[in-house]
């Protein structure tokens, strides 16, 4: 073939215009030449590049969900050598079980005589956990620990009287935890797993009847609040239940269930923060929840459809009572009244716990007495300014209209964050927009070297709140500037990749949007306290 | 499903997804593929040694499977070659731990390629892969023959390729 020929034939190919001779052709042209192959392969690269981006050739936005629909069903297949029951449906809900356990029974025609003989003996431990709800005698082992109480929390052992708990105290397997009126109680469990316990709930903790393996719990009423440590398996689930049967099958990490009381009929809700629960009706009707959704069913009824729910809504009570978020608590107070008087903010929420909001972490402090949230470049460090701040922007200039907003429109870092790597988080809601399509902007205002658009910058909708992250990591720093590193995120979805190169008075926007906003919920932490890794 | 594993899964199934498209070229095909690819990921998990890269080891399932997939068709096995198998992989290997952005990073040279291209050129492209229609017809509306629309597409691709290329090698020494 002549160089012309395989250029027209490498286009033929792409475009599958291209009959069998002519493929042979070619495929011995490219296989007896390394640059023909190499042309080839660009080629393909390219087309499938112009077919994704012209041709909107894209994976369909279903497709995660299906990928983790599919795993979670083989994670959901039961193991070959299951025999006890590895789920409280078991324990609550025994038809449902019981129907499960006859479905299978119908599959395998013959059933092993030492299988028959150990359901026997989990029905036999079944219907005795049902009828008592007591664990049984063959001491109940220690499931975990009361590392907080608040108030009046009580528990009682082998349904014995109820003793007043301390903190630190044991919580074996079976018992009822009840936590009064303005009460509060924190059980961290075995596997590192957390169960933080609002006011006026009971709970049973573990299940009643045959040892099973996994983690379950009881809730008769109230609400929990779950963060999940370990990695759910079919053999170790962890699972909440209501007494009216619906439960909460766990498959990602944090979450609210609570049970209440609606036309004097119970209803549970799941809210999910991370990661996704699996609903489940007593009539065994279920739902996946995913993160920042919520979903309830009410006794007798199958699951509704999952509705968005606010980061601030789900579980608020869950550091149970804290003193009152002065302006003097909060992290970083002295940049936000800095910035808060500098630029006249109007409605920006810094930690407000009517709202719910709560500061998880802050950053690492080292030295600077006067300023407890700064911390120093090290000593052999170039070093520039060191202090990491948070402040209010001013507005930015609306593209329509041509005038400038004069009301807060950014969070923002002050620069001189050399030494501070941080992740930042935070809820934002458009209230008022300059323009049609107003989109949240993510960015440095210092020198981008690179910016990578991971993903389409999104709409904002007005009214709707959006949960931001930006991940800044040092990189290196020259004699008068930083180089860093971030990955931002909306609803959990990276939207931009950048470096940047600062200078020492450069100020870092975290967001910033043509309109005014409200901001909520922030959290920062440092990358060491996150588990992230600071490079130098 | 643990959550790590789904973190995974929407970080790399868009570059898993382009990798075996170039493979495969049929999107329909890719995409039921990619699910495979992330199913066996998920079984062997245990397998995946994490001091390595994912992205590389998720490839390498993607690559045994879609060369299982090709043994019953013939339509596409060039990318079995060894020059042009190692040019997709290396052009799918990632730096750093910014790996899934790589092939975005190609994605966002070319939309700036594309903006700075000429009318013409634009509208060749928009015609085969917007429109999707075939040598013929682009042909007629050119007032050219057939083979020169593939020779034209060709050339199209190779600018393409070179003006990724330069803007790619622009960035990476202003980092």
């Amino acid at each position: 073939l002549k160089p012309t020929d395989v250029q027209e034939a490498i286009a033929r190919l792409l475009a599958e215009d291209i009959d069998e001779t002519a493929a042979e052709n070619l495929y011995d042209a490219a296989a007896a030449s390394p640059a023909v192959q190499e042309r080839l392969a660009q080629q393909i690269l390219v087309d499938t590049c112009l077919h994704m981006e012209l041709g909107k050739v894209q994976p369909s936005t279903e497709i995660v969900g299906a990928i983790l629909d599919r795993v979670a069903d083989e994670d959901d297949a039961e193991p070959a050598e299951a025999v006890m029951p590895d789920s409280t449906a078991a324990w609550v809900s025994p038809r449902a079980y019981d129907d499960r356990a006859g479905r299978r029974r119908a599959w395998r025609v013959l059933v092993p005589l030492a299988a028959a003989c150990a359901a026997a003996v989990a029905a036999f431990f079944l219907v005795r956990g049902i009828a008592d709800r007591r664990p049984s005698s063959a001491g109940p082992r220690v499931l975990g620990r009361l590392a907080d109480i608040q108030g009046s929390v009580r528990v009682r052992q082998n349904g014995g009287a109820e003793q007043v708990v301390r903190p630190g105290q044991s919580i074996r397997r079976g018992e009822r935890l009840r936590v009064g009126q303005g009460g509060y109680a924190r059980i961290e469990l075995a596997d590192r797993s957390s169960v933080a316990v609002r006011e006026q709930t009971t709970l049973i903790v573990g299940p009643t009847g045959a040892e099973q393996r996994g983690t379950a719990l009881l809730l008769e009423e109230g609400a929990v609040f779950c963060v999940v440590q370990r990695r759910i398996t079919p053999s170790e689930p962890f699972v909440v239940a209501s007494a009216f049967g619906a439960r909460a099958e766990v498959i990602g990490t944090r979450f609210e269930f609570l049970v209440d009381r609606v036309d004097n009929r119970p209803r549970a809700t799941v809210r999910v923060e991370r990661g996704f629960v699996k609903l489940v009706a007593g009539s065994g009707a279920s739902g996946r929840v995913g993160a920042l959704k919520e979903a309830s069913v009410s006794s007798g009824g199958a699951p509704a459809p999952a509705s968005a729910v606010r980061l601030a809504a789900i579980a608020p009570w869950r550091e149970g009572r804290k003193p009152p978020a002065a302006v003097s608590d909060i992290v970083l107070r002295e940049d936000f009244e800095q910035g808060l008087g500098r630029w006249k903010a109007c409605a920006v929420f810094v930690l407000s716990p009517s709202r719910g909001s709560r500061p998880s972490g802050q950053l690492t402090i080292v030295d600077l007495p006067k300023a407890p949230y700064a911390r120093s470049a090290p000593a052999t460090g170039v070093g520039h300014g060191t202090r990491c701040a948070l402040l209010v922007c001013r507005g930015i200039k609306c593209p329509s209209s041509g005038k400038t907003f004069r009301v807060p429109t950014g969070l923002c870092l002050k620069n001189r964050i050399t030494a501070c790597p941080v992740i930042v988080e935070w809820d934002f809601r458009l209230k008022k927009a300059c323009g049609p399509s107003p989109r949240l902007k993510l960015f440095y205002r210092g020198v981008l070297t690179r910016r990578v658009l991971v993903s389409q910058p999104r709409d904002i909708v007005p009214g709707q709140w959006y949960r931001c992250r930006k991940e800044i990591l040092w990189l290196d720093r020259e004699e008068d500037a930083s180089l860093v590193e971030e990955k931002d995120f909306v609803d959990g979805k990276r939207v931009y990749d950048a470096h940047a190169r600062l200078g020492r008075e450069s100020t870092i926007v975290i967001a910033g949007i043509d309109g005014e906003f409200e901001i909520d919920n922030i959290v920062v932490r440092s990358l060491r306290e996150a588990g992230g890794k600071e490079t130098k | 499903v643990a959550e790590p594993f789904e973190i995974l899964v929407r970080e790399y199934h868009h570059m898993v997804f382009a990798y075996v498209l170039a493979l495969v070229n049929d999107p329909h095909l890719a995409e039921d593929l990619t699910q495979e690819v992330f199913l066996v990921a998920h079984r062997r998990m245990a397998d995946y040694d994490t001091t390595r890269d994912f992205g590389a080891w998720v490839r390498g399932i993607a690559r045994r499977l879609v060369m299982a997939q090709q043994r019953r068709t013939k339509r596409f096995r060039f990318v079995q070659l060894e020059k042009v198998e190692a040019s997709l992989t290396e052009a799918f290997t990632q730096p750093d731990e910014a790996a899934p952005s790589v092939w975005q990073r190609r994605t966002a040279a070319l939309r700036e390629c594309l903006e700075k291209a000429d009318r013409q050129l634009r509208k060749l492209l928009d015609l085969h892969y917007t429109r999707r229609l075939g040598a013929a017809l682009i042909a007629e509306q050119f007032g050219i023959g057939v083979a020169a629309v593939w020779k034209r597409l060709s050339r199209a691709r190779l600018l393409l390729r070179q003006c990724i290329d330069r803007t790619l090698q622009r960035e990476g020494t202003a980092i």
